[in-house]
């Protein structure tokens, strides 16, 4: 083959050659349609996509944007709720936190030193109260003696007598919230307990005619009222009463009752509230 | 603004914040000559389809990353030879240029001396010949006519798109040149063909 000829290449690259026409009359091969309609499609596929993305990244957004409030509106509701449900005890539940309040202003009338830092954890080692009454934050009531003792020395179990003493008064003050919620709880279960107990009472009686053996049984398994629904003098009475009147059962019943309404009330050993079994007892105790 | 009126890579940037209309433009402006150039580089209608697809495909994935640099067009069809390229390879033939191929073409190539002008042929005949001798040029040499013809790319523009210097492609050029002339000259008026 012969060396290209560089002059005709010149006029070639100029756009005067035959070559070029020959070329552009070559059939011409159009792009087939199913072809076009493929590659348009994927070129909108492409560009559609993102669209979708973005729809679910607001809904994402907005989920996001919405869960904080949801969240705080479910725990109020929440609460609120747990609030409702707990009623009256919750209340007596608070109560330390109100008789904090007043033993601090002792402390700041008192003339005491302050105690130092290094007194303040001997105040929470002292032996809380053992009292129906008071909670067991009351023994922080103790005056800043309690906390000198401390000072310096070892933890020490001290017992709190004053603060029962103390806690009292406390209790008896009429403006603190606490107390009058509590003295209404109390009344009002005493109540209920005592209209169960009636109610109780009267139909043991009527089933107690029926079939007194099984009602014997019943009622020295039923639970004894737990408050007192008399004054201590007036329900021992009561009690002798039934027994003079030959109403044994109930009788007992009335005076395990009694026994836990007021265990420290003293009655005499030969008293007739008593049952027999116990008077008989105690008769044969004392003559030994 | 009128989408008519914008060129290449202003429809391409367009169709990447997502206007569809755009890219259709650019298709329809390229989608002959990228079409035309894939069949006529492969000779394989199938494999010219295929390639025609991925090339599109390419372009459509890259959208994101479009930048212009250059033509649109020189865009185009440098992922065109590329695809073209790793066709070859699968096909298990070789892109280089080999001596041979010159050589069989140059046997295939008929010379002035066995042609008498009596015996010229018909213009379907010619242009039966010059396809057949378009396609029996060696592909690096049929790649850089094609993208010189069909794709209105310059030297320069071919050296970049093809991965080499532009004398190199003028080179390839002028031998693609040589083999299509030596062709027609026997069916030409010897003042037409230079």
């Amino acid at each position: 083959m012969s060396e290209p000829n560089d002059r005709s290449f010149e006029e070639y690259l100029k756009g005067e050659s035959v070559i070029s026409a020959r070329y552009r009359e070559l059939p011409g091969d159009e792009v087939p349609a199913d072809l076009d309609a493929a590659v348009i499609a994927r070129a909108r596929a492409a560009i559609e996509p993102p669209a979708i993305r973005t729809v679910r990244h607001s809904k994402t957004s907005r989920w996001i944007r919405w869960s904080a409030p949801l969240a705080a509106a479910a725990s109020a509701v929440l609460v609120v709720s747990i609030l409702l449900n707990a009623g009256p005890e919750q209340e007596v539940g608070l109560q330390p936190k109100f008789d904090v309040a007043p033993r601090i202003e002792r402390h700041a009338e008192a003339p005491a030193p302050v105690p130092s830092v290094a007194e303040l954890p001997a105040e929470k080692v002292v032996m809380p109260t053992l009292s129906p009454q008071e909670p067991p934050s009351a023994s922080i009531g103790q005056d800043s003696s309690d906390a000198s003792r401390m000072q310096g020395g070892p933890a020490e179990i001290v017992p709190s007598e004053p603060a029962i003493a103390q806690s009292a008064p406390s209790a008896a003050q009429p403006g603190t919230p606490s107390r009058v919620a509590e003295a209404r709880a109390r009344e009002a279960a005493a109540a209920a307990r005592a209209a169960v107990e009636q109610e109780r009472r009267l139909s043991a009686d009527v089933v107690a005619q029926r079939a007194a053996p099984a009602i014997a049984v019943e009622q020295v398994a039923a639970p004894p009222a737990a408050a007192p629904q008399l004054p201590a003098e007036e329900w021992l009475e009561r009690i002798r009463a039934l027994r003079s009147e030959g109403k044994t059962a109930e009788a007992d019943e009335q005076w395990r009752a009694f026994v836990e309404a007021y265990p420290d009330v003293e009655v005499s050993a030969t008293d007739l509230a008593r049952p027999q079994q116990e008077r008989a007892e105690e008769t044969e105790i004392e003559a030994r | 603004m009128d989408s008519l009126a914008l060129d290449d890579s202003a429809l391409m940037l367009r169709y990447r914040d997502g206007d569809l209309r755009a890219f259709e433009l650019l298709y329809a402006r390229h989608k002959g000559a990228l079409y035309r150039y894939l069949q006529r580089l492969t000779r394989d209608a199938e494999a010219a389809n295929d390639l025609f697809q991925e090339v599109w495909g390419k372009i459509i994935a890259s959208r994101d990353r479009y930048e212009v640099r250059a033509q649109f067009k020189t865009f185009l069809f440098q992922i065109a030879h590329n695809c073209a390229v790793d066709y070859f390879r699968r096909i298990g033939r070789s892109w280089a240029h080999h001596s041979a191929d010159i050589a069989e073409l140059a046997d295939m190539i008929p010379g002035e001396e066995a042609e008498a002008p009596e015996s010229r042929a018909s213009s379907a005949e010619v242009q039966s010949a010059f396809r057949r001798a378009l396609d029996a040029l060696p592909p690096e040499q049929r790649d850089v006519f094609l993208l010189y013809e069909e794709c209105g790319l310059s030297l320069e523009e071919i050296g970049r798109v093809t991965g080499v210097a532009k004398e190199t492609a003028k080179s390839r050029l002028r031998y693609a040149v040589s083999k299509l002339r030596a062709v027609l000259e026997p069916h030409q008026p010897a003042s037409i063909v230079s």
